[in-house]
């Protein structure tokens, strides 16, 4: 059965991958671009064949695999295309210098290092065990795409009114609620391999390939300037080895996706500015919908772009009927003349047609690649951004729990950075201030010396000879990338911030592809480019490989969660059997529950009362329980639960309780408790 | 505005800047490198993160390996 489902998901992987491919040879693309577009594509349909089997048929290999023959099929069996590549037409080749080369090289030993650490160590972020990798693991388990179950403090108002903006926040993260109210497709797509090889082991490797995918984007927005070789490729590898990319490559997070999809974005819709073509429009409206799938701020970032684009629409079309007047036969242009304030004013209702067609494409193809994400959140809860509040101008368009910063912010912000200003404590994160270690986390560093060395400096010249050469392109990239900034209150933290060391860097390539011509600057400068390198990997890698020594001393079976990382979840792992039904009460971490491979069912429990807590232990038929020692009523109610619940160990916060009356799931003696201390 | 465009466009490249710009470059690098190794100390750290990091990869190697390595 293993084997077949190896096979399957290779099929299925091998044939979208393939039909990605060819639906992205409808436009003509340089190479990147039609890279981006093929792995954006492909990203879409993973997330899609998966989320039509999870919730109209069933979630297994068979089925998603027959879905994405069926659609693959057709797509691959169409009538190819007659768009060829812009690359070609130019005949552009660009040699490899020695700088690129050597950065390549460290991507490729970095790509090596993630990947290993990511197959060796069990998943490692806490937002992974609360909220990232519960439902894709319950989804697999159950073969749906369902809410996760949340606690019943949130469904007394009362209980949540009289939580302060911190406990609110901790409290929703634990209990599976923003499982059920962010965006998932990042984490959809590291279901694929969970679902086929029935594995966890590359959950954690999930934002590797967006690195990649993220780096083209900085190659093209880098070319789109007019920087010259080598400048595109070595801003894309600066942009890649970014530590804080390097560290989030092997988590199940979303920050590097963000960023990634987020540049994809700019570069397409930038693109699309000077082209004006339909593919290039469609390429942003997918990447604007793979960015609203990954995190909520893509939201303003994709609503300005979106909005800019419609107002590109109606603004350009004055010029174009101008345009289409001067291009007539001189006495139809005496007449158009005569007549033309009559033929001024007629632009406008086709504009706005034209605006409306291209607003259409751009929400379709935005919610079919993940702004779906929202109608499901506003479906279940009422607005589309919960538990946000969003306030404009004064007036609250979507009621919630609290702002983004009381729910988020307030609660993460260092002391060092309370009060200080956002621009300064943004420069201070630049230049990492703090003695925070690093971490796919850390709020106070992330890009390393890469950024505060090579990049920050190049753009203060970029800013400075753009607004002296009047350039367009370059003006327009860093005033998008400034407003991206500014409008996303937590760009402070490096890891919400990745988008803009990926627009940045376009200066450090221009600068680099200037000097590496000149004998006196090149030792220079590739000296300083190799030490900012290594010194931004050394530190990112100590955070990389740190678990790894532990990890390798013990027999594979033996690296989980509790034995590497939490202490408090290792009687789970010793305690309850490969196979058994365990139930969770709130706030306990849900996905080390259950184990490598997803070996156990968990379930959650809950209830008003301890009757209603009991029973629902019952209707769960699981033959375990772990909840936290001090949160809530549930470790009273479970020790004086009138013998249905026998406490069996209790480590740091976690107790573990068998069930008495209830046939064990999964076998095995340490189920009953008989032998148990 | 839907003007359906295959049509490739040709590549836009800036005009050479005189060494200068990269000069300043160079020196407002080479400021912003004392200022990343001042700030937080991390020129002070870095000799014993180099140390940590060479542990590691000994620990690692051996471990991978089995191999008799030589741990500093």
């Amino acid at each position: 059965m293993g084997q077949l489902n190896l096979l399957l998901g290779s099929a299925a992987t091998l044939l979208t991958a393939l039909a990605a491919w060819r639906l992205a040879g409808h436009g003509a693309f340089h190479l990147h671009e039609r890279l981006l577009v093929s792995a954006g594509t492909l990203w879409a349909m993973v997330v899609a064949l998966q989320l039509v089997a999870g919730t109209l048929l069933r979630l297994t290999p068979v089925w998603v695999f027959l879905l994405s023959a069926g659609v693959s099929g057709t797509i691959l069996l169409s009538r190819p295309t007659a768009a060829r590549s812009a690359d070609r037409e130019q005949g552009a080749r660009r040699p490899a210098t020695f700088l690129v080369r050597v950065l390549l090289a460290i991507l490729a030993l970095q790509s090596i290092l993630v990947l290993w650490t990511a197959a060796v160590l069990p998943p490692q972020g806490w937002d992974e065990w609360w909220y990232h990798l519960p439902p894709i693991a319950r989804w697999v388990e159950q073969g749906k795409v369902d809410l996760m179950p949340v606690a019943e403090e949130w469904r007394d108002p009362e209980r949540v009114a009289a939580l302060n903006d911190y406990q609110r926040r901790y409290h929703l993260s634990v209990t599976g609620f923003w499982s059920n109210v962010y965006p998932l497709n990042v984490e959809t797509m590291a279901m694929w391999s969970l679902l086929f090889l029935r594995s966890d082991r590359w959950v954690d490797a999930a934002q590797w390939p967006l690195v990649l995918l993220g780096a083209a984007a900085v190659y093209g927005l880098t070319r789109w300037t007019g920087v010259r070789a080598p400048g595109p490729a070595l801003a894309a590898l600066f942009w890649a080895l970014l530590p804080i990319n390097q560290m989030q490559a092997r988590t199940a997070y979303t920050d590097t996706a963000l960023a990634a999809t987020t540049l994809a974005a700019l570069l397409f819709f930038l693109r699309w500015t000077e082209t004006l073509s339909w593919p290039h429009y469609t390429a942003f409206s997918l990447y604007a919908g793979l960015a609203l799938g990954s995190k909520p701020p893509a939201l303003a970032y994709m609503g300005i772009l979106g909005a800019l684009s419609l107002a590109l629409v109606i603004l350009r079309a004055p010029r174009e009927a101008r345009s289409k007047g001067d291009a007539r036969p001189t006495g139809e242009m005496q007449r158009a003349t005569e007549f033309r304030p009559r033929h001024g004013s007629n632009w406008l209702r086709p504009a706005l047609g034209r605006a409306v067609v291209h607003g259409l494409v751009l929400l379709a193809l935005a919610v079919a690649a993940g702004g779906f994400w929202y109608l499901r959140t506003w479906l279940a809860y009422g607005s589309p951004v919960y538990p946000f509040t969003v306030t404009i101008l004064g007036q609250t368009l979507f009621h919630g729990l609290g702002s983004v910063d009381s729910l988020i912010y307030v609660a993460n912000t260092p002391q060092e950075y309370m009060n200080t200003g956002f621009l300064s404590n943004m420069i201070r994160s630049w230049f990492e201030d703090s003695r925070e270690p690093y971490s796919f986390y850390t709020r106070t560093g992330g890009f390393g010396a890469i950024w505060s060395v090579l990049g920050a400096p190049a753009l203060v010249l970029f800013g400075v000879r753009s607004v002296q050469s009047r350039s367009a392109r370059g003006l327009t990239l860093m005033g998008l990338g400034a407003l991206m900034v500014a409008i996303h209150s937590g760009s402070w933290w490096p890891r919400y911030s990745i988008v803009a060391p990926g627009v940045g860097l376009v200066a450090a390539g221009w600068l680099l592809a200037e000097g590496l011509g000149h004998r006196l600057l090149r030792l220079q400068l590739t000296a300083l480019v190799l030490a900012a390198t290594a010194w931004s990997l050394l530190r990112a890698d100590l955070s990389l490989i740190q678990a790894l020594p532990r990890a390798l001393a013990l027999p594979p079976e033996q690296r989980t969660i509790g034995r590497l990382y939490l202490a408090d979840y290792s009687p789970v792992e010793a305690l309850v059997p490969s196979g058994a039904r365990i139930g969770y009460a709130p706030m306990t971490f849900i996905y080390p529950l259950y184990g490598p491979n997803l070996q156990r069912h968990a379930e959650q429990v809950d209830g008003a009362t301890p009757r209603e807590w009991l029973d629902s232990i019952r209707r769960a038929r699981v033959s375990h329980v772990s909840m936290l020692k001090r949160y809530g009523p549930h470790y009273a109610w479970a020790r004086q639960s009138g013998g249905l619940l026998e406490e069996i160990k209790t480590e740091g916060e976690v107790a573990l309780f068998v069930v008495r009356s209830v046939p064990p799931q999964g076998g095995g003696g340490a189920a009953a408790g008989g032998d148990l201390p | 505005m839907a003007r359906p465009s295959q049509t490739p466009q040709p590549p836009v490249t800036q005009p050479a800047v005189s060494a200068a710009w990269v000069w300043a470059y160079l020196g407002l690098a080479y400021l912003a490198l004392a200022v990343y190794a001042a700030v937080g100390g991390h020129l002070v750290s870095l000799p014993d993160e180099v140390r940590q990091a060479v542990r590691l990869a000994a620990d690692i190697l051996h471990l991978a390996t089995r191999l008799p390595v030589f741990r500093p």
